[in-house]
């Protein structure tokens, strides 16, 4: 598969997969949890 | 006998690198030009002989009724099939040239040199595209390759202090691991979901534990991680992807939690997926070899390794049917002449199916004579009249309507909702990490609409359609009859990443700076949130200095100390059923679910405790104040508690634990009377 490397298009690749990777930091599950333990730990040191 | 389970075991683990070395070569003579993908479809001929070695004395204690499953056994087995796959491979195969070159060459090959063979087969033109933008492999591979092996070392440290966890694996595929080993025979237990189980996962702890080397068992693991690796790099390097997309597609692979997580767990689903993913890659390198010897070798190694994969999990018989399909399309895929094709077709699917039946038919022999059911203990009803008898999957699962799934499941790789297990977000079901949202769903739909526009007739590019056919009907399968349960579909998911990675290659040509900070972002944070489990669970150990089996399993230090064969009952939640098998794993527990169909209404009686010979009796505290199991007991009861630590752990995480003796003299006098 040959690629037409119009830059356009690939600007616009690169940024839905770092809105993609900004979408998980909003709005995974993991992180929120990740940051309250990670306080809680803090907190107890 | 425990002197002579060492001399097995390391006689097993001796042969296994012999058949690994043969099937090195047989990988090498047909044709394999990857490296590390050589390296891992050799392991599939030794794996295969392990599960063979078990399965063969197995099939003797299926119709004798007595055990012969032993480590000295299948070290027999395991050496004759070794001598008979050498034989053969050196008989059929060609001599590699690695070996004429070292006849011939002034400079002999030494040290671990000698155990790497070049290739039979002369090194095609790079397999790659992109391959040009070599700056990046200096920034983008290096980076994710440390912080994965950095996260990795810390769960293998963490892991070899501590021991076996897991929740369905301390429930019952352990327990079923260490039954057949007590019993010497892979029998199943009719009526009994848990222990009716295919499970060939579980052939290498149960060997294990016949010598009581439980630390082995907690990273049984650990080369199905190394290897899922690797399967991901040759499944990307066999569509002609370039290194560095290769080596990242793995890394962020390896970075799901789900796969971590179980790579130091004693949960099946890495194993079984593995296997079903290294059989596709035996299928992709079949393809492409132009000899139909070489093909079929191929074709036979890809139905072994399907095979595992169908003995491991009751799931596998619809995920191994789609490699079926694939090993009869080959000839489409390779865009072969017509003249013969469907017989030769035919003939791919014929050797695939019979090569997994080598590594699979004794669960389904086995079902068929104890349960009347092949595949025991899935059953089968149609308009509402058993066809075959078993358990249905309406028994395991809630129900919910399509449009349900679908609502709750289309943002999972962005949310990552807790819909399974409990605890952490990231664990054994639940997370696909932070790297996989980034890149994967978007280069699928990459992917997916440039094969729809380019309608290209290259072979690598109809395996990308053929990569992203299996990933939907994986996901089409986790929304339907998978009953929503992530790592059941753990390989279609997987299969996704090698798939994107034509985007990651080519945004990485045209923006290799970019693309390598959203790379190194998205791995740092699924590595940090996946790395907290294990350090907190490492540094509360280290603070408390609770190194034990007692302390880490919360059970009373007698139950390490019974004579062997002491029965125990397990009447508290039953993911406590291993640890109660002690620190030599020589009990024999009855755990809550067998006791509930052994006893009517699982009543705890003088009379029931008699007509099954418990000596011990274990309870944990049910949550949220409800009452303990033993005050409903009658008064008369000829039980004596010796241990109960619940006026020391009031308003404490861990739940308390009181234990029985029953007094089985009083027990014998009553029924006497």
């Amino acid at each position: 598969m040959e690629h037409p490397s119009t830059s356009d298009t690939d600007r616009i690749w690169l940024a839905v997969c770092l809105i993609s990777l900004i979408c998980y930091l909003v709005f995974s599950q993991a992180i929120p949890e990740f940051v309250r333990e990670v306080i809680r730990l803090i907190g107890r040191i | 006998m425990a002197w002579l389970h060492l001399i097995s075991l390391a006689a097993i683990a001796v042969l296994w690198f012999v058949m690994w070395r043969t099937g090195w070569r047989w990988v090498s003579a047909c044709g394999v030009e990857d490296r590390i993908t050589r390296w891992s479809l050799a392991t599939v001929p030794a794996t295969a002989g392990i599960v063979l070695a078990v399965h063969t004395p197995a099939f003797l204690s299926l119709f004798t009724g007595r055990g012969f499953v032993s480590p000295a056994f299948v070290a027999a087995v395991f050496l004759v099939l070794t001598v008979l796959t050498w034989m053969l491979v050196h008989r059929f195969v060609p001599r590699p040239e690695y070996a004429q070159e070292k006849k011939h060459s002034s400079l002999p090959r030494r040290g671990w040199g000698r155990l790497n063979p070049r290739s039979t087969t002369p090194l095609s033109p790079p397999l790659v595209r992109g391959e040009e933008c070599t700056s990046c492999f200096r920034w983008v591979p290096v980076v994710p390759i440390v912080m994965i092996v950095g996260l990795y070392a810390l769960f293998f440290v963490e892991a070899m202090t501590r021991y076996p966890t897991g929740y369905d694996g301390l429930h019952y595929h352990l327990p079923q691991a260490v039954h057949w080993m007590q019993t010497g025979s892979l029998d199943l237990m009719l009526g009994q979901m848990h222990r009716s189980l295919p499970d060939n996962a579980m052939l290498i702890p149960m060997l294990l534990s016949f010598a009581g080397l439980e630390k082995l068992i907690t990273v049984f693991n650990v080369p199905n991680g190394v290897l899922l690796g690797a399967a991901i790099w040759g499944l990307c390097r066999a569509v002609r992807l370039g290194r560095a997309a290769s080596s990242v597609a793995a890394c962020i692979a390896m970075s799901v939690p789900v796969v971590a997580f179980q790579t130091f767990s004693s949960y099946v689903d890495l194993y079984a997926t593995v296997a079903w993913l290294l059989s596709l890659l035996a299928l992709v390198w079949a393809c492409r070899t132009g000899a139909r010897r070489q093909q079929l070798g191929l074709i036979i190694l890809a139905g072994l390794s399907g095979g595992a994969a169908l003995g491991c999990k009751t799931t596998y018989l619809v995920l191994v049917f789609f490699l079926v399909i694939v090993a009869c399309a080959l000839e489409w895929v390779a865009g072969k002449s017509a003249p013969g094709r469907m017989r030769r077709s035919l003939c791919g699917g014929l050797v695939f199916g019979t090569a997994a039946l080598a590594c699979s038919a004794f669960w389904f022999v086995r079902g068929a004579v104890q349960a009347g059911n092949p595949i025991y203990p899935l059953g089968v009803s149609v308009a509402g009249k058993e066809i075959l008898p078993g358990f249905s999957d309406d028994d395991w699962f809630p129900h919910r309507s399509l449009a349900t799934k679908v609502q709750r499941w289309w943002h999972y790789p962005w949310t990552e909702p807790k819909y399974a297990g409990s605890g952490e977000t990231y664990s054994v079901n639940n997370g696909l990490g932070a790297a996989y949202a980034a890149f994967v769903p978007i280069g699928l739909v990459f992917a997916v609409l440039l094969v729809m526009k380019e309608r290209s007739r290259r072979v690598e590019d109809r395996w990308f359609g053929v990569y992203a056919t299996l990933v939907l009907a994986g996901v089409a399968l986790l929304l339907t009859v998978f009953e929503e349960v992530l790592r059941y579909v753990l390989g279609p998911v997987l299969l996704a990443i090698p798939v994107s990675a034509l985007l990651y290659q080519r945004l990485q040509i045209r923006f290799p700076r970019a693309i390598a900070v959203v790379v190194n972002v998205s791995l740092l944070v699924t590595v940090a949130v996946a790395a907290l489990p294990p350090a907190r669970a490492l540094a509360s150990r280290v603070r408390d200095g609770s190194w034990s089996r007692r302390s880490f399993y919360s059970i009373p230090d007698v139950v390490n100390l019974l004579p062997s064969g002491t029965r125990v009952l397990n009447l508290a939640p039953p993911h406590n059923t291993y640890a109660l098998y002690g620190l030599r794993l020589a009990n024999d527990v009855i755990p809550g679910t067998l006791w509930n169909t052994l006893v009517e209404d699982g009543e705890v009686t003088a009379a029931n405790l008699d007509a099954h010979r418990i000596e011990y009796v274990f309870l944990r505290q049910p949550p949220s104040g409800r009452p303990w199991p033993d005050e409903r007991w009658p008064r008369d009861l000829p039980v004596q508690c010796i241990y109960d630590d619940s006026p020391y752990l009031t308003d404490h995480p861990i739940p308390a634990s009181r234990l029985y003796r029953v007094n089985t003299t009083a027990l014998a006098a009553r029924s006497a009377r």
